[in-house]
């Protein structure tokens, strides 16, 4: 399998510089075939500028990279797919207007006579490299109605069908529940006995040490270190990661000694329900609570989110806010009646990416800052500034544009968006994913500090030793139900994940 | 995957709306079905059909082009004054011929005079989409300058006046009826035909679809973007010149004026026709659609002897009433 001793895919001393910033400094990375091979690093760390000159969507300005042994320079993503290098990107590009089977074979669809596209030929080549990963997917369907986990499944059947010798997953644990994951790492472990290279980049430190065989480790553009999976710890690895230790039990333990007896209710959910998506939600949230939502993608919680902060309409069910019955038909009802909504898509909309961070910050809470008549800029400034400092945000200047800024940055801009307003019910829609671990922990901080203010938070994750860690208590929703809401002390592993997949017995 | 009544009517609900819009004009008036209304109505679409095709290609690549209207103005001229021979000398004065003139033979064969104009109207489109990518300005912006400079051009070379004396050949292009069918909509049809399979059989077709869909998206799919992106505004100058050339044999003249606004008539057709603004999304058999939904509109006014002011009114309302229940019907779908 392994051509004695030569890399499937080699790249040496690969440099990338943008006007101001080294992006890449001279980092080696290696991909034998039959191999997974791990790329970790904070966000900026480098790990994407590496992949997409891999995957020959940016040229690299320095570093050599060798297929089998031979040299190769990319000049576009079709040159790189050629050579057999896919690239499964995290926000995966797709055509949501265009067929499953042409999304797959899209510019080198098969054809038939007079050369017209044969769509037969397609779906029919299509359904052959799906059943190859046994994905239950109808190659006619339109991509866009497919959830996002399917179509993670269509671009690994379209890198197969390339007969890509080198996959790279650019963190798929970002946008899959934990038994599609399952799934995929299945997937992953057949295409490694094939022969084939796999990259696999996560910030989860789980997945690192369940599917890689060896792990490289950027930081700051620069490589930290390549290491085999089974000659190190977790606590080296996170080192490697921050460079400084962090204590993960902190996370496990906070909430442990802060379950609050809460007194009277700040929001009460009565029946909520709305077609198909919410069925008959009920939930009590009291005065600095923290109310984790466990569930497995498409149990409902974003959906449960959007309807409580009116941005979807609901069948039925009312919205009490302290005793109150709330009628809210939009976003600017729930804001004005202290509601708000950090949602789950960051970039399109939980911040205008284009937009300075003072900006972003200040846009909710303008009509607090104008002097007479018009827009106080000295206001808005300090404004602003003042809400960096409070929660260090890593900007260079208020002017800066959001989308320059890291994930956790950009999840800080969000908060800070809500805190300047006097708000009283703060729903968090998996506010760290996709950041970095060490960013995650100072926006669990955040949230923390928020509900010992007397703030109410409802908090969505995925991530279960997150949930167990901040929330006071946790519902599990499961199919646009809650199956269950339990105390912190009565919450564990195995009761969320069984709640979540619908076993409702104890 | 089941057929659902709902799912039907989303998908071919414009189709319904056509039916309809044929059995209300049947009703009301009895000369809807008669043979000289109907080409009557099918030649006025098929002007605006052959504009609209070259839309919905622009529209598909999620662009518009303004520059259309002023096209077939310019076309029309430049038509003429190559059939005239005079295209170099910038006199027009010296070849202004009286209405009613002999007809003149033209100097070049005249296919090589339409090609001719053809590619000055397919160079006009390549430049717009040129400099709309190359400098990744909005199309609504590059065209409105090209819709200004060719009218002007149009008017000033000829100082406004029209240019009489178009051979007969040109004038078959406009009134030809083999078959009994009218030639401009031979022309139409046939042209859409083409359209539709070079959309969905050749690969530049599809890639035309995902680029507008998604341009990165299909980047990372290995599609270089650059020619998908400008393509479609030499469809449609394409186009824009062939309805000029028509027009020139209509009339009997090349006119300068001519064409003003029909580049709106034709993005409202194709946008009733389902193809949407943001690109990646709609067919040249929805345009066809549309266009003959507009012409219906018109024509029954028209037998109903509406004047022109209100009828411009009603089809505001009506433009406005056809694109609610598309969007209704489509929102059906998804719930």
């Amino acid at each position: 399998m392994n051509e004695a001793g030569v890399a499937l895919l080699e790249a040496r001393g690969i440099t990338k510089i943008y006007p101001g910033v080294v992006a890449l400094d001279g980092v080696d990375f290696e991909v034998n075939a039959g191999e997974v091979h791990c790329l970790a690093g904070e966000n900026g760390a480098g790990k994407s500028t590496l992949i997409e000159i891999l995957g020959g969507s940016y040229a690299k300005d320095a570093g050599t990279i060798r297929l089998a042994g031979r040299e190769v320079e990319f000049a576009s993503p079709r040159h790189a797919q050629e050579q057999g290098i896919a690239v499964l990107h995290q926000e995966l590009p797709i055509l949501p207007h265009l067929s499953v089977a042409e999304n797959i074979f899209l510019g080198r669809q098969p054809r038939g006579g007079a050369r017209a596209i044969s769509y037969g030929e397609m779906n029919r080549q299509a359904r052959r490299w799906l059943e190859m990963i046994q994905a239950d997917v109808e190659p006619r369907a339109l991509l866009g109605d497919l959830p996002i986990s399917r179509q993670q499944l269509v671009s690994i059947a379209k890198a197969l069908s390339l007969e890509a010798r080198v996959i790279i997953f650019d963190e798929p644990s970002a946008v899959l529940t934990s038994s599609e994951l399952k799934r995929l790492f299945q997937i992953i472990a057949s295409l490694k006995s094939e022969g084939r290279g796999i990259v696999y980049i996560s910030h989860r430190l789980e997945e690192i040490f369940e599917i890689g065989d060896r792990v490289t480790v950027l930081r700051n553009g620069k490589l930290v270190g390549t290491e085999s999976i089974g000659k190190i710890d977790r606590a080296t690895l996170i080192k490697m990661l921050v460079g400084r230790e962090i204590d993960e039990s902190e996370a496990a333990t906070a909430g442990d000694t802060a379950t609050r007896e809460a007194p009277a209710p700040v929001l009460e959910v009565r029946g909520l329900s709305r077609r198909g998506v919410l069925a008959d939600i009920n939930l009590t949230l009291h005065k600095g609570e923290i109310l984790g939502v466990y569930g497995l993608v498409g149990a409902g919680r974003t959906e449960l989110a959007r309807a409580l902060i009116g941005a979807d309409r609901v069948d039925a069910g009312e919205i009490l806010l302290e005793g109150r019955k709330l009628n809210i038909a939009s976003p600017r009802d729930a804001i004005r009646n202290g509601l708000c909504l950090a949602p789950e898509d960051r970039k399109t909309q939980g911040v205008f990416l284009e937009k300075s961070v003072q900006d972003n910050i200040s846009l909710p809470s303008l009509k607090s800052l104008k002097g007479g008549l018009f827009l106080n800029y000295g206001k808005i400034a300090r404004y602003a500034a003042d809400f960096v400092s409070k929660l260090r945000i890593a900007t260079p200047h208020l002017q800066q544009h959001v989308k320059y800024l890291s994930g956790g940055n950009q999840q800080k801009v969000v908060l800070a968006k809500w805190l300047g307003m006097k708000l009283k019910v703060f729903i968090f829609d998996e506010p760290t994913r996709g950041i970095d671990v060490g960013a995650k922990e100072e926006i669990r901080g955040l949230i923390k500090t928020l509900a010992r203010e007397g703030k109410s938070i409802i908090m969505i994750s995925s991530e279960i030793p997150e949930i167990l860690g901040i929330s006071d208590r946790v519902a599990v929703m499961h199919e646009g139900r809650i199956e269950a809401v339990l105390p912190r002390r009565e919450a564990t592993r195995e009761r969320l994940m069984a709640y979540s997949m619908g076993a409702k017995s104890e | 995957m089941k057929l659902k009544a709902s799912q039907v009517l989303a998908d071919y609900g414009l189709y319904f709306v056509l039916l309809a819009l044929v059995a209300i004009s049947a009703i009301l008036s009895p000369l809807f079905f008669s043979y000289i209304n109907l080409a009557n109505l099918l030649t006025q679409a098929s002007f605006t059909g052959l504009l609209a095709l070259g839309m919905t290609f622009v529209i598909l690549m999620g662009g518009i082009d303004l520059s259309v209207g002023s096209m077939v103005g310019f076309a029309s001229i430049l038509y003429a004054t190559v059939l005239h021979g005079a295209l170099f000398t910038f006199m027009p004065e010296q070849i202004f011929i009286y209405q009613g003139a002999p007809k003149l033979t033209p100097i070049l064969p005249l296919p090589l005079d339409i090609l001719f104009v053809l590619a000055v109207g397919s160079l006009f489109g390549l430049l717009s989409g040129f400099l709309s990518h190359r400098f990744r300005v909005h199309s609504f912006i590059i065209t409105l300058c090209i819709m200004i400079f060719t009218r002007g051009l149009a008017v000033s070379y000829t100082h406004g006046q029209p240019l009489f004396g178009m051979p007969d050949p040109v004038s078959y292009l406009a009134y030809g009826l083999p078959a009994r069918i009218p030639m401009p909509t031979i022309i139409w049809l046939g042209s859409s035909l083409l359209c539709l399979l070079f959309l969905r059989y050749t690969r530049f077709g599809r890639g035309i679809y995902a680029v507008g869909g998604g341009e990165e998206a299909a980047r990372l799919s290995g599609i270089q973007p650059a020619w998908y992106r400008i393509f479609p505004y030499i469809a449609s100058g394409f186009f824009a010149a062939l309805v000029g050339i028509m027009m020139s044999g209509r009339m009997g003249c090349g006119d300068p004026k001519i064409g003003q606004g029909w580049e709106l008539d034709a993005i409202a057709a194709v946008v009733i026709g389902g193809t949407s603004l943001t690109g990646g999304k709609g067919s040249v058999g929805g345009t066809a659609v549309g266009v003959l939904i507009m012409g219906l509109i018109i024509n029954i006014m028209n037998l109903l002897e509406i004047e022109a002011y209100p009828q411009a009114m009603a089809k505001g309302i009506i433009i406005i009433a056809a694109l609610a229940l598309h969007s209704l019907l489509a929102r059906r779908r998804k719930g």
